[in-house]
């Protein structure tokens, strides 16, 4: 008895002892998950290399690794949808403007927005910061692992020598773009890079330390990119270098004080003149679904019903601007899944003759319009985003509705009978019109060439937009006259071109028209009924705030002048 | 009649006609019944009376000679019985000479003595209940003697006369054990609830307690489609339940122990009588809403939306008259039927149980069963050395679940519009559903009819938990035991959720273009756990015992989940998802418990943790702790105190940790592979894309230390006992989801270790029996706490503007609470409404920080409001009385000054009565009061005092002893849940955990009909 007794003992302990010391071995866990990995099994091979550069550029158009409007978003504490880069950028760059008013989403700011009130704690204002920071450290991450020297010890460096040199220059040029929009939006703020550990906290940079960050940056990865023209579908090359020096050349005088317009117009020539990215022949069709083979986008963000799946990117820029009933007079493309609670601004509507403003049920792709980008939506609607005697109404029938963006192919089609669930058209981040009216405009700002130059790309512009001249037959030009073109008129076909394309706010501060000497729908206004005639508001909207979030966490930081936190 | 005041207080007048005829059955039945049960009674009595005979005189005393007053006697058999005087006298009728007299006494053995034994003249004497004094309560990893216990622990069986409605374990716990809050999360059946012990001490980790069952702690991660963790556990097969609140109590279980550790103990079989015992109860209910959202009739409806909807000419309002709510709710039944056998099987003491329950919510559609099997078997061998407790519980849990959304929807639903509609096309199923142009209206108000009529939710949870335990007495020193428990928790949870084509839902959400849906997740859940203690207890010298012990466990969890999304054809939407993680771990665990003469009481203990969640340089966890008592009534000044049958002062610090975040590799550096549908094409290919995740290397344990002084006392053989108990806690290092700095890291938001809470608290239980008499006994329980919890810092920098936002009502981002420094979690923090001179508050106007008025609803404009979600007062009373056969009970819980936001309310205006999307909807009276004409989600008019107290249940039993023989009885109740609530909330229900009313699924009022039947 004893014996028996002594043996299960034994046998407790023997199991005791072997428990103890497998277990400790126990606590190195990874992941399971195959959708997890640690890095190392990312980076054995070239295609998780591409991977990871990928998710660089994904990060400004998609939302998180799951697709869809649910799961695993990048920017953790913000609603996926919103976190959508062009998404929010579009509530800073285009609702604070004369384009557009939103009748919904008001729990983010997007009120603060229309009424120009807004601060450091406004939500969407924090909404691209975040979004541009992960970007940024995406690729600051990329860049850390992206070196000959891990290629090499990783067995990979002759599957990539050919490319990385490109890759690296990629990831560097989106990092500067992401810098670029971050001294236009926020002026001074934290910086980080590609030598700082892994939860570094960063500095702050000066508006002005930002910029020529930004510019000798880019100028120094032109030589490391794709020759213009070569690029793969989805990547850059050189021509997009070219493009965000034009841009942020342009706004030199007004975010730092330095006239360098020579340099914006000298950028922009080098684009026009490679004839590598032409003009598409008619303007409605960089905003369709098969404009990936749209010549004219420099830099295109994709996006695929099947593929690419998310509630902002184009799919927003779908939706928010139609109701899903519009789809009975003309093919949306997204059946009737639209949103409807964007609408555009009176001022918007007026760039436009009267006679091109209204929607033409017979004539659903405004054909029979002089001006081919008058695209609006009207019936059932008031032009008016206010109801007389009342307060701001979140009411979708004031103001037009913007139906430029569709998800149907050139030939007019639906991808699939009754639309797509989600949008397959390419949000045309960089395009060759934009850097025409940015030639014209840095040679009347004294950048060098001449007006007759300018003229000549205005015309281009527009002659493309009434589908006249080298553009088509039409019986109308669009053709403007020496006289005709001034900065002013520049402004409004800027307007013209390029609305609801996230560059607005951008503008009316290079023109000195965002916070006083021109008003718009309900701009500085509380709201109430008859207060929609717009207002001058503080100097200080100029820039936003830093998020008041970033100031529990980092020390290092000042808030831009005249905002508290 | 006694039997009819329980239930005349609530009356028919809240009772709609479709049930009243049915409670009036019950109600006639019951009467019937117990008129009918009380006529035989009184028959038998008045037999009795008159064949009685002889009268017999004695005493009753107890060891020390000392009369025992009101001592009970009865006479076996009769209902005949009387009680001792102030000198232990007494005097009664027996109908024979040789009738057995029953004697009771409270704390003393029950005695038999015939009627003619010498010993009623010489006194008979009554032996102290050792059983009593030697209660042992359950802690981790072993038993104690109650009056031994230095910690602020509190055992309680649950109470199975008076109990109303169980479904859930945690039902019996509501109001029962002083410094616990159980908050049901709502009334759906089967629901789980929040559990606090002492509010709680982390902000982002988990607050829920460790729950331990039968030795195995079980994974408090939720489970899929399923809110209640320990909603498989039959609570008819709970033996008790041990709270463990203390840091002494508590430090035993290290890095899941900060929260407060509730051990679940089953019944067990008995070793004692060989001969099986059966029980089989069984009860029947009927549910019923309580209350209904005050919404517009059509009518008023109609006449509203004529004066002030801003509809364009052309949009009609409908012809029917529709009252939504109505039409979701419904009179549910339910039933239910436990039984078991308990025996033993040559000595090997078996209890064998299986339960069904069914019950249907009063949703329409919605219901819930649960199966459960369980068997217990203790066998000993070696001559008592070595004791084996096998324990094997399974269950499969079926839950057709409705949709939370209906409850807001029947709300706001237009009751212009007709249930049912016909449109071409086969489109809506027949069902109403908004149209424009003959196209559905993709964001649109969802038919809630058609929702739960068409909408299939289907959840099932099968999973066992068991465990082996070896107790191991060595031969030869038998002091020394060596205890190995093997245990599992095995789980399997399916979600199915199918939707034909073309219900109205379909359009208006999934494809939106009437697709139909069949979603399919499951988890799979493996728990695994290991443990080896010794345990060596001395006594010497008559004077020091020593109890110590020292183990080792391994725990392993495993999870699993996936999920696939099809259209009713089976072809895929999207891609499927798809989650496996898991975690260890091991642990190093001692306790020395001290004693001195019975008077002073030692006890330290100590864990160390490791968990995989961390890194190796921050793995492992140490949590010591500490605790005295010292036993004043056996200190010899107290001796002849005999009034004082318990007084005990305990005094304890200790340290507890806390690892349960989401993550299961927080301090790894990963990747995340992007599904199909988020990737990015370079040239003709499509690349999965790998995203860097967030991540802290230096995470780990959130520490608590918690000092507490207790105190417990018991007077005239503990008629009148109870403790109170004075704790503080400070949790640092506190897991919590901050900010990071942007560009520092792969997130904005990171949990990692930042930030320190106070807590502090005083809890305060009684229970006493007021009344004993032959044949009426009436006693009664209250605890009372006060809470409060206080956050003294959160943030790498902390300033008066910081915050963390929290409470989010829904949707996208509607944060109505912060955590801020210097005040209590989940503090509202709202824009101050302005009013008029009248009282009235102004649409959309707020008064700002500087006083002035203002209409910017930004964050700039709210204040700190001071109030929050936590209740700082909680309290529970519980009461029962029995005379003869019969037994009342109340239970009764409520708290003190928690706030909640009436979204419900908040979230409705006149806007709503038309959108511009071509849809109109039904709003509130209190909209009509407020006169708001948009949404006002963040002013403080819409936050409350929710201060409540509710009746639990009232039930009413009776007992009929002796059936066919000794030992089966049958007793019949009846029993209504939540009686009634007194509260000067405006919505529906006060109590809501996390303060913010969003169309909850209200608790329904519960009529139920037991049976419990032993033989």
């Amino acid at each position: 008895m004893i014996m028996k007794t002594t043996i299960k003992y034994i046998w407790m302990v023997v199991i005791a002892i072997s428990s103890f010391s497998s277990c400790v071995d126990d606590l190195n866990t990874l992941p399971l998950d195959n959708n997890q990995l640690i890095g190392e099994d990312v980076y054995q091979s070239a295609d998780g290399y591409r991977g990871v550069l990928a998710k660089c550029y994904a990060s400004l158009i998609l939302t998180g690794q799951q697709g869809g409007d649910g799961g695993d978003g990048d920017v953790s504490s913000i609603d996926e949808g919103y976190s959508g880069y062009t998404r929010c950028l579009f509530y800073l760059q285009e609702a604070s403007t004369d384009e557009i008013c939103f009748h919904a989403g008001s729990s983010h700011g997007t009120l603060s927005m229309l009424y120009m009130n807004w601060d450091a704690s406004t939500k969407v204002i924090s909404y691209p910061y975040y979004r541009l920071y992960m970007a940024i450290s995406y690729c600051n991450e990329f860049l850390r692992e992206c070196t000959e020297d891990k290629l090499q010890s990783r067995g990979v460096y002759e599957d990539l020598k050919n490319d990385y040199v490109n890759y690296r220059a990629e990831a560097r040029f989106l990092r500067a773009y992401c810098y670029s929009m971050i001294c236009d939006l926020y002026g001074s703020a934290p910086y980080a890079d590609e030598t700082m550990e892994v939860g570094t906290i960063p500095a702050q940079k000066t508006r002005k330390e930002i910029y020529d960050y930004v510019i000798s940056e880019t100028e120094s990865l032109i030589s490391d990119l794709v020759v213009v023209g070569n690029k793969e579908y989805g990547r850059i090359d050189q021509a997009a270098a070219w493009f965000l020096l034009t841009r942020v050349y342009l706004n030199a005088q007004v975010w730092v004080g330095e006239d360098h317009y020579a340099d914006a117009y000298r950028y922009a020539k080098m684009i026009i003149d490679s004839k590598k990215y032409p003009l598409a022949s008619d303007y409605r069709n960089i905003f369709l679904a098969d404009n990936s083979d749209c010549s004219e986008i420099i830099w295109g963000l994709e996006q695929d019903a099947d593929y690419t799946q998310g509630s902002a990117g184009t799919n927003f820029l779908i939706k928010a601007l139609v109701n899903g009933s519009m789809n009975n007079y003309f093919l949306t493309g997204v059946g009737t899944r639209g949103w409807g609670n964007a609408r555009v601004k009176t001022q918007l509507v007026d760039k436009f003759a009267a006679s091109d403003q209204l929607f033409d049920a017979n004539d659903p792709w405004g054909d029979n319009k002089m001006d081919k980008r008058a695209q609006f939506f009207t019936i059932d609607h008031t032009k008016n985003t206010w109801k007389e005697g009342k307060d701001f109404q979140k009411d979708f029938a004031n103001g037009y509705a913007c139906i430029k963006w569709r998800n149907v192919t050139k030939d007019r089609k639906e991808l699939v009978d009754g639309g797509t669930v989600y949008s397959s058209v390419d949000y045309p981040a960089f395009r060759t019109a934009d850097a025409y009216l940015m030639a014209a405009e840095a040679i009347l700002r004294g950048g060098g060439g001449t007006r007759s130059e300018a003229l000549s790309y205005v015309n281009e512009v527009r002659n493309r937009a009434y589908l006249s001249g080298n553009y088509g037959t039409s019986s109308v030009s669009g053709a403007i006259s020496d006289s005709d073109l001034t900065l002013d008129f520049i402004l409004d076909e800027r307007a013209r071109e390029l609305y609801t394309e996230n560059v607005r706010r951008t503008d009316l501060i290079r023109f000195g028209k965002y916070t006083k000497g021109y008003n718009w729908d309900w701009k500085g206004s509380d709201g109430k009924a008859g207060n929609y005639v717009g207002k001058d508001v503080d100097d200080k909207y100029m820039l936003f705030p830093i998020p008041q979030d970033e100031f529990t966490t980092n020390p290092n930081l000042t808030q831009n002048s005249d905002y508290t936190n | 009649m006694p039997a009819n005041f329980a239930f005349t207080e609530f009356d028919y007048k809240t009772v709609e006609s479709s049930i009243i005829t049915k409670v009036n059955l019950i109600l006639v039945f019951m009467k019937k019944l117990l008129r009918s049960i009380l006529l035989t009674l009184s028959l038998f009595s008045m037999l009795s009376s008159y064949a009685q005979n002889f009268t017999v005189k004695g005493r009753v005393i107890d060891e020390k000679k000392e009369a025992a007053i009101g001592a009970n006697i009865i006479v076996v058999g009769t209902s005949i019985g009387t009680i001792t005087d102030y000198n232990g006298n007494f005097s009664i009728s027996v109908p024979k000479k040789n009738s057995i007299l029953r004697i009771s006494y409270i704390g003393y053995q029950v005695v038999e003595v015939s009627a003619s034994s010498p010993q009623l003249a010489s006194g008979i004497i009554l032996k102290e209940d050792a059983q009593l004094l030697s209660d042992v309560v359950v802690i981790g990893y072993g038993k104690v003697k109650k009056s031994d216990s230095t910690g602020s622990i509190q055992s309680i069986k649950p109470d199975e006369l008076n109990k109303g409605s169980q479904i859930s374990a945690q039902d019996a716990l509501v109001g029962k054990v002083a410094g616990v809050n159980v908050v049901s999360a709502s009334g759906a059946p089967g629901s789980g609830a929040t559990i606090r012990i002492r509010m709680g001490s982390s902000l982002s980790a988990s607050n829920d307690p460790l729950i331990v069952i039968d030795g195995v702690p079980v994974d408090n991660s939720s489970i899929n489609g399923s809110s209640n963790i320990i909603g498989s556990i039959n609570p008819s097969d709970i033996e008790s339940f041990t709270v463990l609140k203390d840091a002494s109590s508590t430090a035993i279980y290290g890095s899941r122990a900060s929260n407060g550790v509730i051990i679940i103990t089953t019944k067990k079989g008995t070793s004692g009588s060989t001969k099986p015992s059966v029980n089989y109860n069984s009860n029947f209910t009927v549910s019923k809403a309580n209350d209904y959202v005050g919404v517009l009739s059509a009518d008023e409806y109609r006449e509203m939306y004529t004066n002030k909807s801003a509809a364009p000419d052309g949009f009609e309002l409908g012809t029917a008259s529709t009252d939504w709510q109505k039409e979701i709710y419904r009179t549910a039944f339910g039933h239910e039927h436990n039984a078991s056998i308990t025996g033993a099987i040559k000595k090997m003491p078996y209890r064998a149980s299986v339960g069904y329950t069914n019950q249907d919510g009063i949703i329409k559609t919605n219901s819930y069963s649960r199966f459960s099997a369980g068997l217990g078997l203790s066998p000993k061998f070696f001559n008592k050395h070595l004791s084996v407790d096998l324990n094997i519980k399974a269950s499969k849990e079926n839950n057709d679940k409705v949709s939370s959304s209906v409850v807001g929807d029947a709300i706001s639903f237009d009751p212009t519009r007709p249930i049912h509609e016909t449109y071409p096309n086969n489109v809506g199923l027949g069902y109403f559903m908004w149209m424009s142009g003959g196209v559905p209206i993709a964001i649109a108000p969802n038919n809630p009819v058609a929702e739960l009529e068409l909408s299939n939710n289907k959840n099932e949870v099968t999973r066992s938990i068991g465990n082996m335990a070896l107790d191991y007495k060595v031969h030869g020193l038998e002091d020394l035991r060596f205890n190995m428990n093997l245990g599992y928790d095995v789980l399997k949870s399916t979600y199915d959720q199918n939707v034909p084509q073309y219900a109205p839902s379909m359009y208006i959400s999934n494809q939106k273009d009437g697709t139909g849906l069949a979603y399919n997740s499951k988890q799979n859940k493996r728990n695994y756990l290991f443990d080896l203690y010794a345990d060596y207890s001395k006594e010497f010298a008559k004077k020091h015992t020593l109890n110590a012990m020292a183990g080792y466990g391994w725990q392993h969890f495993w999870k699993k989940y996936n999920d696939e999304t099809n259209d009713t054809e089976k072809n895929q939407l999207i891609s499927p998802s798809h989650s496996e993680s898991e975690y260890y771990l091991l642990s190093y665990y001692g306790r020395v418990n001290y004693a001195y003469a019975q008077k002073y009481l030692l006890t330290v203990t100590f864990r160390a943790d490791a968990s995989s969640r961390f890194s190796k340089e921050n793995r492992w966890g140490y949590f010591p702790s500490a605790a005295l008592a010292w036993r004043i009534n056996n200190e010899d000044f107290l001796a002849n105190v005999k009034s004082l049958s318990d007084l005990k002062l305990r005094l304890s610090y200790g340290k507890t940790g806390q690892q349960d975040i989401t993550s299961d590799y927080p301090y790894l550096s990963t990747y995340t592979a992007s599904y199909n549908e988020a990737r990015y094409k370079f040239g003709d290919t499509w690349y999965t894309t790998y995203r860097p995740d967030g991540y802290d290397p230096n995470i780990k344990w959130e520490t608590t230390s918690t000092y507490n002084v207790g105190l417990d006392w018991g007077f005239l053989n503990n008629r009148i006992s109870g403790s109170m108990d004075f704790y503080k806690r400070n949790t640092k290092d506190l897991l919590n989801e901050i900010f990071v700095p942007a560009g520092s890291n792969f997130t904005n938001a990171i949990n990692t270790n930042i930030g320190t809470m106070e807590n502090k608290g005083f809890e305060f239980a009684i229970n006493g029996i007021p009344l004993k008499t032959k044949d009426f006994e009436w006693s009664i329980s209250a605890n009372f706490t006060w809470n409060s919890s206080k956050i003294t810092k959160l943030n790498t920098i902390d300033t008066d503007d910081n915050y963390v936002k929290t409470g989010n009502a829904g949707g996208t981002g509607k944060y109505l609470q912060v955590h801020k420094v210097g005040e209590t979690p989940y503090t509202f923090f709202l824009l101050k409404q302005a009013y008029d001179d009248t009282g009235k508050p102004l649409d959309g106007q707020y008064v700002a920080a500087d006083g002035s008025i203002t209409t910017s609803e930004e964050d700039a404009n709210k204040y700190v409001t001071g109030k929050s979600s936590m209740a700082p007062y909680f309290y529970g009373l519980s009461t029962r009385l029995n005379y003869k056969n019969w037994d009342l009970g109340i239970n009764g819980h409520g708290s003190i000054n928690n706030y909640v936001y009436n979204y419900v309310a908040a979230s409705d205006s006149y806007d709503a009565l038309y959108s511009s999307q071509g849809t109109s909807s039904n709003i509130l009276h209190s909209t009509v009061k407020s006169g708001f004409t948009q949404q006002r989600l963040y002013t403080d008019y819409f936050l409350e005092n929710a201060s409540f107290f509710r009746i639990d249940n009232i039930t009413l039993g009776y007992t009929f002893h002796k059936l066919w023989r000794t030992g089966s009885n049958i007793r019949l109740s009846f029993a209504v849940q939540n009686v009634y609530t007194f509260t000067g909330y405006s919505g529906i229900d006060p109590e809501i955990y996390n303060g913010i009313d969003n169309n909850v699924y209200q608790r329904p009022r519960v009529f139920m009909l037991g049976l419990n039947l032993n033989f």
